[in-house]
């Protein structure tokens, strides 16, 4: 009897959680589930678990550098407003993490047992790619997924594969969020990656709805204090995600 | 600290399987790594109070501490904790008692490496875990 994770599974039972996965790395997951959580918390009170234990972006995004507190009850957030944050790069520091396979696992599954998560709602930003960790999660939960990709044919190429594995784990995601389609300027609308057709197709293929989000190159300046962002990807996703709920 | 999660999530996991099977719980026995450093009177009084809300208010812990065999997958070198406690005392130091791999000792991989061939890919049971329930 594993009671870590039976306690994972039980804290998460009663949770709405939103999954927001990638098929490979590089197109904008973390900043994506950051600014649904912050929209979502706007509303109601929110946690968000960086569960990409190789990358920690979420803390570098928020602009976090301390470790979590640790209580009776478990691991307890990094408090932004009304997200609470959760990430292993609040217990490792500025530490590099190495992880044989299974341990990926055992850490992704204590990381959802020990945190002290109360809200209702919660976002995890999971890391790219069909390893260990996605394993676990489908373990533990039963998520609502938003796949984040890029619209340019490698990336639709992988998003496919991906699809088909959760499929067959029987997770079909809620949502597909082609990042960075097109970019407005005073000339005119560029597609950096070209037609948003193949995208839109896959959409049709897999019967899930699709949403081409654009690239606002201002984000750059909030890395460290995405809570401050109030830009145009923040309100796309709000429209998309929070208005039709 | 968290000695006290642990526990709850003992209770709560041993209760369910109880309940499951309509048993009455005499004993648990908890088998814990050695190099997660947990305090087994910690574990057990936090297990004592926390059972008495609970369906296995009878039940009794033992708490078995694991020593480690570690393997390395690099280089087939097999080694204890006491081969590796010095590269882990940096760590005790930095982080203090909720240190990562008190929290989580599935880590150990980050902070420690075969003292043979400096490899980070060594194998090891890390994990906490309900070994049997007597009934």
């Amino acid at each position: 009897m594993n009671p870590i994770l039976e306690m994972a599974k039980s804290r998460f039972k009663a949770k709405k959680v939103i999954a927001v996965m990638s098929a490979k790395g590089g197109v904008g997951k973390s900043t994506i589930a950051s600014l649904i959580a912050l929209n979502l918390s706007e509303r109601q009170k929110t946690a968000l678990i960086d569960l990409d234990i190789y990358g920690n972006s979420t803390l570098k995004l928020f602009g976090i550098n301390k470790l979590h507190e640790v209580s009776k009850e478990g691991i307890e957030p990094f408090l932004v407003s009304n997200l609470s944050i959760y990430s292993i790069g609040g217990l490792v520091g500025d530490h590099y993490v190495v992880l044989p396979g299974k341990d990926e696992g055992n850490v992704v599954e204590s990381l959802l047992g020990l945190a002290n998560v109360k809200e209702d709602l919660v976002v995890i930003d999971t890391p790219p790619g069909m390893g260990e960790e996605l394993l676990t999660l489908s373990r533990v939960l039963d998520p609502e997924i938003y796949l984040v990709t890029l619209p340019s044919k490698l990336s639709l190429k992988i998003v496919k594969h991906m699809l088909d594995y959760l499929f067959d784990l029987g997770l079909k995601p809620k949502m597909i969020l082609a990042n960075m389609s097109f970019l407005n300027t005073t000339n005119g609308r560029i597609y950096p990656f070209g037609e948003l057709e193949p995208v839109k197709e896959l959409g049709e293929e897999f019967d899930i709805r699709v949403e081409c989000l654009q690239f606002d190159p201002s984000i750059e300046e909030f890395v460290g204090r995405i809570q401050d962002y109030n830009g145009v990807l923040k309100e796309e996703l709000a429209r998309f995600l929070i208005c039709k709920e | 600290m968290h000695e006290w999660a642990i526990a709850m999530s003992v209770v709560s996991s041993v209760e369910k399987w109880a309940l499951e099977r309509n048993a009455k719980v005499k004993k648990v026995l908890l088998s814990i790594p050695s190099l997660s450093m947990l305090e087994v009177e910690i574990l057990r009084e936090a297990f004592n109070v926390i059972k008495k809300d609970s369906k296995i208010a009878d039940a009794e812990l033992e708490v078995i501490v694991r020593d480690q065999n570690f393997s390395c997958r690099a280089c087939g070198n097999k080694f204890t904790l006491k081969d590796i406690r010095s590269q882990l005392e940096p760590i005790l130091r930095d982080f203090g008692e909720e240190n990562p791999l008190h929290v989580v000792p599935a880590l150990i991989t980050t902070f420690a490496k075969c003292p043979k061939c400096s490899s980070h890919d060594f194998e090891v049971d890390s994990s906490i875990k309900v070994e049997a329930v007597e009934i």
